[in-house]
């Protein structure tokens, strides 16, 4: 059935491989193409599916409630907060199984006479077991969490501990917060997420005192009774606050409606890496047409001697086709074997010190779409001195010196 | 049908009412029989080779009619021609315009691939028709390792590749000692005697002329005897 195109892909096999260097290089431009395309697209999937996976961790019962229109930069931030009276307001919503108030502030933090600017988080001291095991999922390294009417102990982050100063904190030592002085009480093992391993959990009202702040709460955290009623008890918490709180200028996520919102930033990212890799292939498919055009060239008078034996014009088309083609997924197979290479050689790496380390893959898929986009490359690149070859005047090719 | 070609007022001209206009034929009448062994003569320039071309289908006249074994392929568009060359004429040309990545036996096959016949049957024949021409132990050599006449009759051996009626060959001789020139013309002599091959060779060479058993002289694109 595919006797001729088989035949042809033989012949096609023969002249590809005795013009080596051009081959080459011409493969090697498509390979660079695909490659980008397969890296940089897993690069970005396994981005978006390691944000998606922190976020089913997190549980799907969670609603975060944020005093600040979900569109908005951070400078509002800094500028909005809900007070003691909103997260009353938000306990007595039906449905609502716990409240954490978070007060965030960057406080100066001395250790051993050394200062640094360190994220501290106040919380309700009684609360932070029940934060860290039941909604965040965190485990101690060492230690215990907060009880209530603790007011001298911190928890630290991982490495806030560990790498934060030039020595090591240990549970025990004794640690300066603003002008109060504290005791480490825990230490969280290693997230892997740098805002949490780099943040210190602090009672709210020392911070209170320490920052000056007496009624602020920068967010809020709610857990819900039932997992399948998250939506609409988000929906009640909602329209409780509208009536204090202007439409539009807070946020009430469940972690699926912060899932969907994060896919639809990495889903552009994709498209967009992806586009950029794209264009390069465009590139690559300009060489092809380039050396196919040589090709048809060179072998003018090979084409004159084949349609005075009886090829037709589609059988000469076809010649040429199979070869743009056979080049091009020979660059789309090495350019796979580079992508993989290139995704593998970057999974479990940290964009930022520290971080959440990328988990990437390839899957079967992109390997498939990465293949048939080096063919449909070859296609459209070497449809055009394909069809010119095609309809060479037999003649004249015979002539060609 | 008792022609298998049949020429009738042939009119080729290149570049039409311009100053480089070429009258390479002009009004050529002629009749070839089955199972004919013939010569064209005539000097370079005659029209002899676009003749040649008219009558393989490589090339279409501007005027008049060339039937080939009762169709009329003046008409034809690029796909029937094709066929018709592939099925009905077979070439062999001067400088053998072998394929060189192709071996002698792959030579052969390749008119018998744009045929789709499949492949052992392909492999068979083509090992028959080498053995004909006397290259039997010749099968895989590429054409640059053999000889000019070893080469000439691989050309040969393929342009019998779809069994056609007729073989048309342009100065087949014109490249070659005159050693392998005669064998070549033995070679054509016995496809024309054994196998009833109709053969047409174009040359400028009286002496291979004198070997087919009729002469047709052309001189500016009008035959002057043997039509």
């Amino acid at each position: 059935m595919f006797e001729f195109e088989l035949e042809a892909l033989k012949i096609t096999w023969n002249s590809i491989s005795q013009r080596k260097l051009r081959s080459t290089l011409t493969v090697i431009g498509i390979a660079i193409g695909i490659a980008a395309i397969i890296s940089l697209v897993s690069i970005s999937e396994g981005l978006k599916q390691t944000i998606t996976k922190q976020l089913q961790q997190f549980g799907a019962n969670k609603i975060v409630v944020m005093p600040f229109a979900s569109t908005s930069t951070t400078s509002s931030f800094a500028s909005s907060y809900f007070t003691e009276d909103d997260v009353k307001k938000v306990e007595k919503v039906s449905g609502v199984e716990l409240v954490v108030p978070f007060l965030l502030k960057t406080v100066s933090v001395e250790y051993k006479g050394e200062k640094e600017l360190i994220m501290v988080a106040g919380i309700e001291p009684e609360k932070t077991k029940n934060l860290f095991e039941n909604i965040q999922g965190y485990e101690l390294e060492s230690g215990s969490f907060l009880r209530k009417n603790d007011k001298t102990s911190v928890i630290l982050g991982n490495a806030v501990a560990h790498d934060m100063f030039s020595e090591e904190v240990e549970v025990g030592d004794k640690i300066k917060i603003g002008d109060k002085t504290f005791r480490v009480k825990g230490i969280l093992k290693r997230v892997g997420n740098r805002l949490d391993d780099n943040t210190i959990v602090v009672p709210m009202n020392p911070l209170r005192e320490i920052t000056g702040e007496q009624k602020e709460i920068t967010m809020m955290m709610v857990e819900a009774k039932n997992a399948e009623e998250v939506e609409k008890v988000a929906e009640r918490i909602r329209k409780k606050l509208e009536d204090y709180w202007k439409k539009g200028t807070f946020t009430v996520l469940t972690t699926r409606q912060l899932a969907e919102r994060i896919k639809i930033i990495t889903s552009a990212m994709t498209i967009f890496l992806g586009g950029i890799a794209a264009i390069s292939l465009i590139v690559a498919g300009i060489g092809i047409a380039n050396t196919m055009l040589m090709s048809v060239m060179e072998k003018t008078r090979e084409i004159g001697i084949m349609k005075a034996i009886g090829a037709t014009n589609k059988d000469v088309l076809k010649i040429f086709l199979i070869e743009s083609i056979l080049l091009s997924i020979i660059g789309g197979i090495v350019g796979c074997g580079i992508g993989i290479l290139g995704s593998k050689s970057l999974n479990g790496v940290s964009m930022v010190q520290g971080g959440v380390p990328l988990r990437t893959s390839v899957p079967p898929s992109l390997i498939a779409f990465g293949l048939g986009f080096s063919a449909i490359v070859g296609i459209i690149f070497g449809l055009w001195p394909a069809y010119k070859a095609a309809t060479l005047n037999p003649v004249e090719a015979l002539r060609y010196e | 049908m008792k022609y298998i070609v049949e020429c009738k007022n042939v009119w080729k001209v290149y570049n039409p009412e311009s100053s480089a206009e070429v009258k390479a034929l002009r009004g050529i009448n002629m009749k070839i029989k089955k199972g004919e062994f013939i010569s064209i003569m005539g000097s370079s320039g005659s029209g002899k080779s676009t003749l040649l071309h008219c009558i393989g289908c490589l090339d279409t006249p501007t005027k008049g009619k060339i039937y080939i074994d009762g169709v009329d392929v003046s008409k034809l568009n690029d796909d029937e021609l094709a066929l018709v060359r592939r099925y009905k004429i077979g070439f062999v040309f001067q400088f053998f315009n072998l394929v060189p990545s192709l071996t002698a036996l792959e030579n052969v096959e390749l008119p018998m691939v744009f045929a789709g016949i499949p492949k052992n049957e392909r492999r068979k024949r083509a090992i028959q028709l080498l053995e004909i021409v006397g290259l039997g132990k010749r099968l895989y050599h590429h054409p640059n390792q053999l000889s000019g006449g070893e080469q000439q009759r691989v050309a040969i051996a393929r342009a019998l590749a779809n069994d056609p009626e007729l073989i048309l060959a342009d100065e087949p001789t014109g490249n070659l000692d005159s050693k392998s020139g005669a064998e070549v013309m033995k070679v054509f002599k016995t496809l024309n005697k054994k196998f009833g091959k109709t053969i047409v060779i174009v040359t400028h060479d009286p002496l291979v002329a004198k070997t087919t058993k009729r002469i047709v002289k052309i001189k500016d694109g009008k035959i002057i005897g043997g039509e």
